[in-house]
């Protein structure tokens, strides 16, 4: 008689029993979550105008298509404080909540919520960073540039030197002095006063331009002098084309400033970049690579790689190379003036002249905004950079930059500014005259510049 | 398996489980491994004497193998975000050192280190392709694997198997090459290539994950000639939690890998 457990009996009894069990542990395995992955919903921006449409009728809604779109297109992460998005987002989403579904009509609301949305970006370090809609505008940038204004900047601490009258004078209509206008103290004092030669002053299509000549006692020859208002000169000689001779205003200077830098007589070049706002990044190729003999690198860029913070791609140089050299090129000092309303590539270009063989910065910090911005000719093919956030009574508009910027040896300007070799404050009451606002005043930024040329020019380094 | 930090469940990294793709090969893996162990379980006199439980004797074999290995880098959706972004798998290699310890003559545990790149990469599409970039990525993993094979009747030497288990990994090094935008007008393109430098803020470098294959050897004496179809699942994110809704990274590799095993206690016989 077969004893009923066999030498491996015991196994096959439980493998037979395992095979009942076998198709329905199979399916219990099923749904464990042991194989399965996590999926993200993230705002998927309309490729044309780079928006992003609300779901939803309430102010977290908003918020929350606001807060994930700064989270993936905001390019300067790794320069802020770890979770400090996160941190905003727990820190404000109550107050938003209790704001409700969305009203248009209540002011008192939308105050508020924008308040909150304002507090939420005030840490970012993006110079460019502006957050508008209907009537709101900030700009974290802004709010620190004048606090550096606070108690004035001025060795002489004069009270019309406040950060509304630096705006006003580089920029706006008027200073604290009544009737005088912006650029006046171009037209007014540099130009009358430090220049000379023909074709000195213009404007046309939204560019205000200064060039001339300064000359040398001692040795003879000339400093060659360039104020403009915006990186626009390209699409201004475009626009200008066009037009008449007589009427290519712009043109005409810049072909005179051309002339002036490249006669052997010019012994120096000064870039007035005070109050320059920026523009196209063509332009300071346009200016720069006649001054080289060899590439030039000065700054490295990278922008986003995937949707994560940290996400970024490689650093890639940002360099060129000579392009119709002037005759003295690369022996003759090259002075960038600077202020702190000179931006994006007011401050660029200045970060290339330090990397000349005598280049120079002279004046004050600038503003903190060297991350390039993207066109809309881009429109939501890359990683980062500006967006807009829509419903249907309204918009968020968020100007941002698209690359970051860092020096050449990746130092950090973003929401820092890039320093002066050389510090010299502005006197109002120097350069008004102690308000005559007429050619008796002192620009001492400019003439330190050209003292600087001067002691080169004397003994050449 | 990593999940982002979050306070609010209703959006963010609590992120929604997609059962269904992911389970559906490892459901059947698994139930084609407890459906072939009772099957070949058969007294004696049975037809199919290749399923007895009889101890095998010699049972190490190690072995060496290579192949192509092809991966996707899954992103939870976001890989969707960008309308003229592709992501695209990567190519790359497979090479390992595989260790067998044979059970009964159908059942073997296997443990392997393999050296395996896992690669992706990205173009614009809107942007005439450029910018671009392929990342190549070194890992050494450790797989541990049920294998499960089957002797078809009347064919000497030819085994079919299919193998199931997990894995740990670790990210050795990364290499990415690719091109991108400038500022500069008469440089408007760079072109890149060069190691990537490991963010400790950001990057986990341990990885872990479910394994299955599917393949068929031929034993000739002491040696073992097999092909394998292999895929990798990877449950880790590539990213450590570092912000609310992270978009996730992690790995899918298929690979196609042929080798030899070799017992070195094996005198003759081929089966």
């Amino acid at each position: 008689m077969r004893h009923p457990y066999q030498p491996g009996e015991k196994w096959r009894r439980k493998i037979k029993k395992l095979n009942r069990w076998g198709y329905l542990l199979s399916c219990v395995l099923a749904v464990l979550p042991v194989s399965c992955r996590p999926v993200v919903n993230l705002p998927v921006a309309d490729n044309a105008v780079r928006s992003y449409y609300v779901n939803g009728g309430t102010y977290r809604d908003i918020a929350l298509t606001f807060w994930d779109g700064i989270s993936i297109n905001y390019v300067f992460w790794d320069i802020e404080p770890d979770r400090l998005w996160d941190t905003m987002w727990d820190d404000y989403l109550p107050g938003i909540e209790a704001l409700g579904t969305r009203d248009p009509e209540d002011t008192a609301k939308n105050s508020r919520f924008m308040g909150y949305l304002r507090e939420m970006i005030a840490p970012l370090h993006d110079g460019h960073f502006t957050l508008s809609s209907g009537n709101y505008q900030f700009a974290p940038q802004r709010d620190r540039v004048r606090a550096r204004f606070s108690g004035g900047i001025t060795d002489d601490a004069n009270p019309e030197l406040t950060f509304s009258s630096l705006v006003n004078d580089w920029t706006g209509d008027s200073i604290g002095f009544p009737g005088y206008k912006k650029w006046n103290f171009v037209k007014d004092l540099i130009n009358p006063r430090y220049l000379s030669g023909e074709g000195r002053i213009a404007s046309n299509h939204g560019l205000r331009i200064a060039q001339g000549k300064v000359g040398i006692p001692e040795t003879g020859g000339h400093i060659t002098y360039l104020y403009f208002s915006g990186f626009m000169l390209n699409e201004v000689i475009k626009k200008e084309s066009t037009a008449a001779p007589n009427n290519r205003l712009v043109t005409n200077l810049l072909n005179t400033f051309w002339q002036n830098l490249r006669s052997r007589e010019c012994k120096g070049l000064i870039f007035d970049m005070r109050g320059n706002i920026g523009g196209a990044t063509a332009d300071i190729e346009y200016l720069l690579r006649p001054l080289l003999t060899e590439d030039i690198y000065f700054a490295n860029l990278r922008t986003k790689k995937g949707e994560g913070r940290l996400n970024y791609t490689p650093w890639v140089p940002y360099t060129f190379s000579p392009r119709d050299p002037i005759p003295n090129a690369g022996s003759i000092p090259v002075v960038a003036l600077i202020n702190d309303y000179s931006i994006s590539c007011g401050e660029l270009l200045p970060l290339a002249v330090r990397a000349l063989p005598k280049g120079y910065l002279i004046g004050t910090t600038t503003w903190g905004a060297t991350g390039p911005r993207i066109g809309n000719d881009y429109p939501n093919a890359l990683n980062d950079g500006s967006f807009t956030v829509r419903w249907n009574t309204g918009s968020l508009n968020v100007v941002q930059a698209g690359y970051q910027t860092r020096g050449k040896n990746f130092e950090n300007y973003e929401g820092i500014g890039v320093e002066p070799d050389l510090r010299v404050p502005f006197s109002w009451k120097e350069f008004t005259n102690n308000g005559a606002c007429d050619a008796g005043g002192i620009d001492a930024q400019l003439e330190a510049a050209i003292n600087h040329i001067r002691a080169d020019t004397v003994h050449p380094n | 398996m990593t999940t982002a930090i979050t306070a609010d469940t209703a959006r963010t990294t609590d992120a929604k489980k997609n059962p269904v793709n992911s389970c559906c090969f490892f459901v059947f893996c698994i139930a084609l491994i407890l459906k072939a162990a009772p099957m070949g379980a058969q007294t004696e006199g049975s037809r199919n004497p290749w399923f007895n439980l009889k101890l095998v004797e010699q049972p190490w074999y190690i072995g060496i193998y290579g192949g192509y290995a092809n991966n996707t880098i899954y992103q939870g959706g976001a890989e969707n975000s960008r309308p003229g972004k592709i992501w695209k798998n990567g190519h790359g290699f497979v090479a390992a050192i595989p260790a067998r310890f044979q059970i009964f003559n159908w059942l073997a545990l296997q443990m392997e280190t393999v050296f395996i790149t896992k690669n992706y990469q990205y173009y614009y599409h809107s942007l005439g392709n450029k910018p671009y970039n392929e990342t190549i990525n070194f890992f050494v993993d450790f797989p541990v694997l049920i294998n499960l094979s089957v002797r078809p009747m009347g064919m000497t030497g030819l085994r079919l198997f299919v193998n199931g288990g997990a894995f740990l990994g670790l990210w050795a090094a990364s290499y990415e090459r690719g091109a991108n935008h400038t500022a500069a007008s008469d440089k408007p393109i760079y072109r890149y290539a060069g190691w990537y430098q490991f963010d400790k803020r950001r990057d986990n470098r341990f990885e872990y994950g479910l394994a299955a294959g599917i393949g068929v050897q031929y034993d000739i004496r002491r040696f073992g000639i097999f092909a394998e179809w292999r895929y990798y699942h990877g449950l880790s994110d590539l990213q450590k939690a570092y912000q609310y809704n992270l978009p996730p990274q992690m790995n899918s590799t298929w690979s196609v890998q042929c080798g030899i095993l070799i017992n070195p206690g094996k005198n003759g016989g081929g089966k």
